[in-house]
């Protein structure tokens, strides 16, 4: 099964194709052919995680039979197989739910939205197996345009916030692509295990050094790690409701992986923490991060908003980790990228539903929708649970991680600001809980009509009761039960696959 | 094999097989749990059972020792009691919220290591907060809120403070605490839950807004499960001994003045606390089984005050004494009911106070706090002229109100309940000895009955109410709320966020403002330098107008300045880099 | 004057214990050991405890029962819309452009 970490990508890539090609004809079939290749590229991942955790060695795979250093190499270790897995979990989950949500926010664009998530996918999840810094750009560059394009299809600022997203990312690309310039130009190959082989010798040479802190500001900047966030809010704000659900958990996400595969793989050991401080700079950056996402979050009055806000804090808890740089705390935040993944997956999901059921998007208009919308509410909760960090909730894991490897680095700042920032998330998602579960009829005081003249509660009174499809709502139990199994099983995921990963950061 | 598993467990699963029952029987159903855990309880062999691996740690999910297994029995009976006093409740959410409340008290109290503590600390916290929201006004809405914050506020003391001593010391267990910064953070979170003041407010805030029954498992379980983990962590720690002095005194003199009964009864249980507190902090032997039986006890009686307060709001809808009056003849017997529990929370002779409460103060003495026990003195003072006298007089006497009150009647079950809990103080009162065989370091060196101290009991009520009655006028409930602690949360909130948030905001978004102006201004002055230029110099020429301007190609040109300017200065700072 | 049984019976029971306080022979090791020491607290320490009570903190502390309502209504959500509003760059770059030149 050599060639299952090439299968994953090309699959997708073939998936995203066939499906643009004949979506133009027939949307049920371009839909049916990106869901099934996302599908099969996740069973595909499953099973290269079972032997890779199995075997303990990772599946290599070299493109087209060039032997790397110059060929390409797919290199599934257990690091990749954790991402490969989340992110065609996740695009299988949301090409699901997709269909009834896209047709609903924006009808007539469904043909390009599902070949670009299976774009995006692709390109995620070539980013995660790729063991080529050069081939690492291209996947990001992929992923990147199916992104654009899933954005543009948004709201009406959708085009515009696509446009300055782009700027930006083209930039943090730019970046990228400078860094493995310099990268190349001194070690004299991209191959990442290579270059981990040449680079020890080159420890002190000044573009060494350059070609690093471009590499990870650039994959910084596509992460969304204060204050190089600034693209996400009105990203995650105006685009469609599913592709927010695609993009905000694993787009992100991947990047943060990057830095994280630099920092272990590629880079000798410590040379993010001793040589240039890489890492101690992530970390304080993200300790601000954390803060401020959480902070800003409380003001917002637009769901998306608020929880695109939320994700600049959580995003920062990755980085945290990687701040940090001792296993445990390296674990937590690996860990976080999937447990944040779930929660804010969720959280969007259940965004686009109530936007399907009743056209609310601002919180002050959804008061009493408890009663509406219940099951989906109850998602809500059990995503509001798994945010704030309450056992035995995934969140609440990733969380003590975090604060051991904070207790054992003797970084009691950081420890603080996690504890902190727990409690803000606290204030702005229990308030929305609260205003959701409210009993609007026998309250004496209702909700004042919202400031856009669009629907109000008392008027969604006389509307069909009843709640999402079942395309829609099956993504949403399905994640809402990962949420908390995640939590309670995430010692086996720990051990199986992240302390593993982490490996070099114990040895030398 | 029925002796290892956690009667917490039964709760729990309680609370998720409730819902499946038909809604008729859900209340019966209800009572099936806690007395399986009480069955459970009657066989658990002391010693530490259930290891659990996690990460490299492992957990220890049952603990049975004297301290543990008595809190264990007094939390199940407790629930079993308000359970029949819940019968008539038609709330599956409460029933649910209810169960998963005192499953994980439960399981807190058997809880040997610091993680499952945590872990069962936070479901605590939710299950009571949703006690609290289920009463539906808009101010329990609020206050469950409040009461959520505060308990997420001393949960995350009590994480922060668990990991830092787990860090310093390598061990998990939850035992005894040394000193040092992090036990002083767990005594943080201890202490929000045990009402210490500052801390307490959110027990007035919280309890008087719960649901009538709701209240009944919150005043037995948050704060007695606080009171047993200061009894294993921190006795004998001499700051405890102070505050619980300042509990007591302050909790009293709020309870004189507040209007909502069961707001009196609130800043009682801080008094009462405080007792146990500073009982605790005092730490020999003797104090700490005063600590115990008092805090047993406590739940007894104090759980029938709040059963017997919770049937006059259930029956009039009403809770504030001067509002109220005049109930004698329509709710009599619930009336001697209440002052049967008042007697015994002041420590009446022949009643469950005489055979605890003394001992905390008898331990004073013993250990030479001579000032505390001339303080828990005027506090036992207090405490009768509080809940004893001036609750019941004002409200099933006193007067007329100004609006007529129609007693609705009580349910059956709610009596049956506070019976059995009458029944229990009066039990427990003339023959302590199943209470003593239970306590920590086994039956206490004190004999409660003696002349002596049958003579001071009685000197004291006596003449306490002797004075109440000459001076009733000057105590009549005013319609007026008291400010506390909670005014700084409270009133700050908004001002927190005019500081804190909008600064933050405006500032981002300035920045933002500025660049795309700025880029906007240079883009058009690109597109036609000449003009520009000319305008600069004076010389008038064609208006400095773009021709064929489309909103396209102004964003376009803005965007290529924009990202021109980015390039240049990264270029610049690598260059600083490189040379 | 005439006086209900309730009204008789205290004052028997009133007059007992001090009796009962007055016949205790016990070794004065402690304040309290005084014989009317527990009599006089409760007729003492009701007087003071009243008094400071109503007299010192109720008048420092009492507020109306709607005192918190008006600073608890939600702040941000009654209609004002805090600092940040969607984009105004965005409607801004449309709106300028399309008015002038």
């Amino acid at each position: 099964m050599s060639q299952l970490p090439a299968l994953i990508p090309t699959s997708l890539i073939l998936a995203g194709l066939l499906s643009l090609l004949v979506g133009l004809r027939s949307l049920r079939a371009g839909h049916l052919i990106a869901l099934t290749g996302t599908a099969a590229a996740f069973l595909l991942s499953v099973v290269g995680l079972v032997e890779v955790t199995s075997s303990g060695q990772p599946i290599r795979y070299a493109v087209g039979g060039w032997i790397p250093p110059i060929g390409i190499e797919f290199v599934l270790d257990h690091l990749a197989a954790y991402m490969t897995t989340l992110v065609t979990g996740i695009g299988t989950l949301v090409l699901i739910y997709a269909p009834r949500s896209i047709r609903h926010e924006s009808p007539g664009k469904s043909a390009l939205t599902y070949p670009s998530m299976a774009l995006l996918v692709a390109g995620l999840a070539g980013m995660s197996i790729t063991g080529d810094l050069f081939n690492l750009y291209v996947f990001l560059e992929i992923a990147a345009l199916a992104a654009y394009a899933l954005l543009a299809t948004g709201d009406r600022a959708g085009p515009f916030a696509t446009l300055r997203y782009l700027l930006i990312g083209a930039v943090g690309g730019g970046f990228y692509l400078l860094g493995v310039g310099f990268i190349y130009f001194s070690v004299g190959s991209v191959n990442m295990a290579d270059v981990a082989a040449r680079l020890p010798e080159l420890v002190e040479s000044r573009s060494v050094i350059t070609g690093a802190v471009l590499m990870v500001l650039g994959l910084a900047l596509k992460m969304g790690l204060f204050p190089l966030h600034f693209w996400m809010p009105d990203v995650y704000t105006n685009a469609p409701s599913s592709s927010a659900g695609l993009i905000a958990p694993i787009m992100t996400k991947v990047s943060a992986y990057a830095i994280v595969r630099l920092m272990l793989d590629v880079f000798p050991p410590a040379y993010f923490t001793e040589a240039i401080p890489i890492a101690a700079t992530i970390g304080w950056v993200s300790a601000a991060g954390i803060l401020f996402g959480s902070i800003i979050a409380i003001g917002q009055q637009d769901y998306r908003r608020m929880l695109a806000y939320s994700s600049v804090g959580q995003i920062a808890y990755v980085g945290l980790g990687i701040g940090l740089a001792n296993p445990i705390g390296l674990i937590g935040g690996l860990l976080h990228i999937v447990n944040h993944a779930l929660m804010k997956g969720l959280l969007f999901l259940i965004g686009g539903a109530i936007r399907w059921r009743t056209g609310l998007v601002r919180i002050p208009d959804m008061v009493g929708l408890g009663r509406k919308m219940p099951w989906t509410m109850y998602a809500f909760v059990i995503a509001v649970l798994a945010m704030v960090g309450i056992p035995p909730t995934a969140g609440f894991f990733s969380k003590v991680y975090l604060m051991i490897g904070a207790v054992q680095a003797d970084a009691w700042v950081w420890f603080a600001v996690i504890i902190l920032s727990s409690l803000l998330s606290a204030i702005y998602f229990f308030r929305m809980v609260e205003f959701v579960f409210r009993d609007v009829e026998n309250e004496s005081d209702a909700a004042d009509d919202s400031a856009t003249g669009g629907v109000t509660a008392r008027e969604l009174e006389g509307a069909v009761a009843g709640e999402v499809p079942p395309s829609m709502f099956i993504p949403i139990a399905i994640l809402s039960a990962a949420v908390i199994l995640v939590g309670v099983f995430n010692f086996l995921i720990v051990r199986a696959l992240l302390e593993p990963a982490v490996a070099p950061l114990l040895g030398g | 094999m029925l002796g290892l598993i956690p009667p917490g467990l039964i709760l729990i699963v309680g609370a998720i097989l409730i819902p499946l029952v038909p809604a008729r029987a859900r209340s019966w159903a209800f009572l099936v749990f806690p007395a399986l855990a009480v069955a459970v309880l009657a066989n658990l062999q002391p010693g530490e059972h259930l290891g659990w691996g996690f990460a490299t740690y492992e957990l220890q999910l049952l603990r049975v020792d004297a301290l543990s297994l008595v809190f264990g029995w007094v939390f199940a009976l407790a629930t079993l009691v308000a359970g029949i006093y819940a019968l008539h409740l038609r709330d599956t959410g409460q029933q649910v919220a209810a169960l998963l409340y005192a499953g994980s008290t439960l399981g807190a109290t058997f809880a040997g290591d610091l993680f499952t503590l945590i872990f069962f600390w936070e479901i605590m916290a939710f299950a009571s907060a949703y006690l609290i929201w289920a009463r539906g006004t808009k101010e329990a809405y609020g206050s469950a809120m409040r009461y959520l914050f505060v308990h997420l506020f001393g949960g995350s003391l009590l994480l922060g403070g668990a990991l830092w001593h787990i860090a310093d010391t390598g061990s998990i267990a939850f035992d005894a605490f040394e000193g040092g910064f992090a036990s002083w953070l767990i005594l943080g979170g201890f202490a929000v839950n045990a009402a210490v003041v500052p801390l307490h407010a959110w027990i007035a805030d919280a309890y008087p807004r719960a649901t009538v029954t709701g209240t009944i498992f919150m005043s037995a379980l948050t704060t007695k499960l606080a009171v047993y983990t200061l009894a294993r962590g921190f006795a004998g720690w001499d700051i405890l001994i102070w505050a619980g002095c300042l509990m007591a005194v302050y909790g009293v003199i709020y309870a004189i003045l507040c209007n909502d009964i069961r707001r009196v009864l609130s800043y009682h249980i801080v008094s009462q606390l405080g007792f146990m507190v500073a009982a605790i902090g005092i730490g020999s032997t003797l104090a700490i089984q005063g600590a115990v039986a008092l805090a047993i006890t406590n739940i007894l009686y104090k759980g029938l005050l709040f059963m017997a307060a919770g049937a006059v709001i259930y029956s009039t809808g009403e809770s504030r004494m001067s509002q109220l009056g005049g109930l004698y003849r329509q709710l009599p017997a619930v009336f001697w009911i209440y002052v049967v529990a008042g007697l015994a929370i002041a420590s009446a002779p022949f009643l469950a106070g005489f055979i605890s409460k003394p001992i905390t103060i008898y331990a004073a003495e013993y250990a030479g706090l001579l000032g505390v026990v001339l303080l828990l003195h005027l506090v036992s003072v207090g405490t009768f002229l509080s809940v004893g006298l001036k609750v019941p007089y004002f409200t099933w006497f006193g007067g007329e109100p100004k609006k007529p009150i129609q007693a609705a009647p009580v349910p059956t079950n709610m009596y049956v309940a506070m019976w059995v809990a009458v029944g229990l103080n009066v039990l427990l009162g003339v023959w302590p000895d199943p209470l003593y065989n239970m306590l920590p370091g086994g039956v206490p060196d004190y004999e409660p009955y003696t002349v002596a101290s049958l003579t001071k009991g009685f000197q004291l009520l006596l003449f306490t109410a002797l004075v109440f009655f000459a001076i009733t006028n000057y105590l009549k409930p005013k319609q007026k709320i008291q400010l506390d602690t909670d005014w700084f949360y409270r009133t700050s909130a908004q001002l927190a966020w005019r500081t804190a948030v909008v600064p933050v905001e405006r500032f981002f978004k300035w920045c933002e403002d500025f660049t795309w102006d700025a880029t906007r201004k240079i883009a058009r002055k690109g597109f036609d330098p000449v003009a520009w230029t000319r305008s600069i110099l004076g010389r008038p020429g064609p208006e400095v107008g773009i021709p064929g301007e489309t909103a396209s190609t102004t964003l376009r040109v803005s965007m290529t300045v924009m990202m021109v300017f980015l390039l240049a200065t990264i270029a610049a700072v690598m260059l600083i880099i490189v040379i | 004057m005439r006086l209900n049984i309730w009204q008789l019976l205290f004052g028997f029971a009133l007059l007992g214990s001090l009796v009962l306080g007055l016949m205790q022979r016990k070794e004065w090791v402690y304040l309290w050991d005084f014989p009317l020491f527990f009599a006089l607290t409760g007729l003492l320490g009701c007087l003071f405890l009243s008094w400071v009570a109503k007299g010192l903190v109720s008048p420092l502390l009492d507020r109306p029962e709607d005192f918190y309502d008006a600073s608890e209504k939600d702040p941000d959500w009654s209609g004002e819309s805090p600092a940040v509003a969607p984009p105004s760059s965005t409607s801004r770059g449309r709106t300028r452009v399309g008015k002038e030149g």
